[in-house]
Parts: C-alpha cells; structure tokens; sequence
C-alpha cells in the first residue's frame, strides 16, 4: 500500500472530508515513526557516495536512521566524536581507510568518516564490482 | 471449509444492518475483506508457504519486497535438506566479521533479517544457487464473490471485527468501533495464546 493507495482509503473512509495536506503530512510523519522502530519496516541497502579529502559527507536526504555503513565491504563502527579520541590524538587530520563513522556533534546531519580517505591512499580492501571508483571519491554502501 | 468472500459480505452486512441496502459496493466490501485477511495473517501468521530464492554470486543482501514477493515474515530458510542457522540479530555478524558484507564461502551458514525488508544470506557464494524459504504469505488479493479466504475458519471473526471496525469508522459510529476494539484486543490476544 503506497502513499497514494492510504489517502484514497482515508478519504473513502472520510467521504472525502479529509485535508490533503494534513493527510499527506500524518503519512509521512507515521512512515518516518514505523522507521525508528527498533525493526523498522522500511530498510533500503543502498550505495553511498564519498569524495576523497573530505571528512564530511551530508546526511542522505531520504534515510531516517542510519543502521549500517560499509567502506569497501568493512562494516564501520558508529561511534561520536568524543570517542574519536580514543582512536587517535589528530583524528580530525588522519587518513586511510575509514574504520568508524560519527555524526559530528557541531552539524549533527552530517556523517564524519574517520580516518577519512584521501587521493595519497591507497586502498587495500577487494572489491567486488558492485564499487564505482570514480575520480572525485567513489562509493560505499549504506543501509538506513 | 474455508468462507467465501460473499458469505463473509453477507454477514458483514447482516452485522452493520445493511442488508437490502447499497451502503458500500462490492468492489469496495472485498477490497476491505482482502486487506483484513492479509492484516490478520500478518499478525498471527496463520497462511504460510515455501518459496524458493535464487542467489546470486557475490550478493548476500536481498529485498524481501523484491526477492520473496510473497512473503511477510521469513520463519526458516533451508539449503537442500540442510536448515541453515537464523542469527536474531544482525549485528552478530558485525561482532562475528567486520568485513561480512564482502565474505565468501562455499555454503551458507546463517540468515539474518535487517528490520522487515531485507534478507541477508552469509556468507555470498561465488556462484549462483538457491535456497527455500519458508514464510507468512502475503495473502492474495480477493475481488470476485466465490473466492475462498485462505485463513482458517477460527480466525474469521478477528477478520470480520477488523472489517467491522473500518465500517464503523465510516458510519461515524464510535461508540460502537471503542465496544469492537476492546473485544478484538482481547480475541487477539487469545487467539495469539491458543496457536502461537
């Protein structure tokens, strides 16, 4: 049962009194409630694209939770930035392969890869054709 | 003897005392029959089935909705005779590999479900395959007066309370939808305890 399907039922159950707008608001915000769930019925597994030299990448506009993130098939620790320091004294400045990944604390929609990949690495992990290296970064998987 | 869908309309409408009168169309009543039966399946699990996956090399992640059409909750999932392990969770896998995502093996050990909609089979093989999956059918969908429900006759009346309370909602007739849900709260959860 798509969008479309639950706003024709409610409006045949309210003989059309409903207000689209607000229908189409108490949808979306019930969809984005069933996602938090701890066994949420929507999960996508989808690739993620990262640009080399940048620590940061913007929070995908259609996920709600993150549950997994992959960097060349290596699952990466959800951590936050405090705990950052426990991997290292200048991590905000180290590269490589990312191993964790945070929000960072002072733009909380933002995904902070740690260390973050950069052009002067190289990358040793496999890959088994599902990655698309391209010249500005490539991409790793995401499940949210 | 399952119930068509014509005699639970019949009674349906004897319950609403809409009998004689064209309150709600056919097409509309077997509609709300059709996702009634598949919510009360969905809840209980009474309607199961087998359905055999095809894998595919170096994949280990699958979209229920795309992969098992049919299906609404994986119950076990077999190769050949073999049954393979369900993890509770998946995150063990992470505890178990970091690098699960991309692992490989002659056999499938374990099977895990991230939230609703995906499978995960471990580890990917290197060559096509398939395996059997034994799940909670999405029911189908019912839209001719002689089609048979699939659900047993001992949960019709969790079905009909489900339809009753939609029509009642309709008519505006709350009183009548709060006395329903309270009996269908307890009915299901009664009917939850005798069969699992």
């Amino acid at each position: 049962m798509d969008k479309a399907d639950f706003t024709s039922l409610a409006q045949s159950l309210g003989q059309s009194a409903g207000d689209a707008d607000t229908l189409s608001a108490f949808f979306d915000e019930a969809v984005e409630s069933l996602a938090r769930l701890s066994d949420p019925p929507l999960v996508v597994c989808e690739l993620f694209p990262y640009y080399y030299d940048t620590p940061e990448h913007d929070f995908p506009a259609n996920a709600v939770v993150i549950l997994a993130l992959f960097f060349e098939g290596t699952h990466l620790d959800k951590t936050n930035v405090r705990h950052l320091l426990y991997y290292s004294l200048t991590w905000r400045d180290d590269t490589g392969n990312p191993e964790a990944w945070a929000f960072d604390e002072q733009s909380a929609r933002k995904i902070r890869l740690y260390p973050y990949p950069s052009t002067t690495e190289t990358f040793s992990r496999a890959t088994q054709g599902e990655h698309t290296r391209v010249t500005q970064g490539g991409h790793t998987r995401i499940i949210h | 003897m399952a119930k068509t869908v014509d005699e639970i309309n019949v009674i349906l409408r004897d319950r609403l005392r809409a009998t004689g009168t064209v309150a709600y169309t056919d097409a509309f009543m077997y509609d709300l029959i059709s996702k009634a039966q598949l919510l009360v399946n969905a809840g209980l699990g009474r309607v199961k089935t087998t359905t055999t996956l095809t894998t595919v090399a170096y994949k280990l992640v699958y979209k229920i909705a795309d992969d098992l059409t049919s299906a609404i909750d994986i119950i076990s999932v077999k190769d050949g005779e073999r049954t393979i392990y369900k993890l509770d969770d998946w995150r063990q896998l992470f505890q178990y590999n970091r690098d699960w995502f991309r692992a490989t093996g002659t056999r499938i050990e374990a099977w895990a479900q991230i939230g609703r909609d995906l499978l995960i089979l471990y580890p990917a093989l290197t060559s096509g395959d398939s395996v059997t999956v034994y799940h909670t059918k999405l029911t189908d969908t019912l839209d001719d007066s002689t089609d048979e429900l699939e659900l047993p006759d001992e949960d019709i009346d969790l079905l009909l309370d489900v339809c009753e309370m939609v029509l009642h909602a309709n008519l505006r007739q709350f009183d009548e939808l709060k006395h329903l849900a309270e009996r269908f709260k307890q009915d299901y959860v009664s009917q939850v305890a005798s069969f699992g």
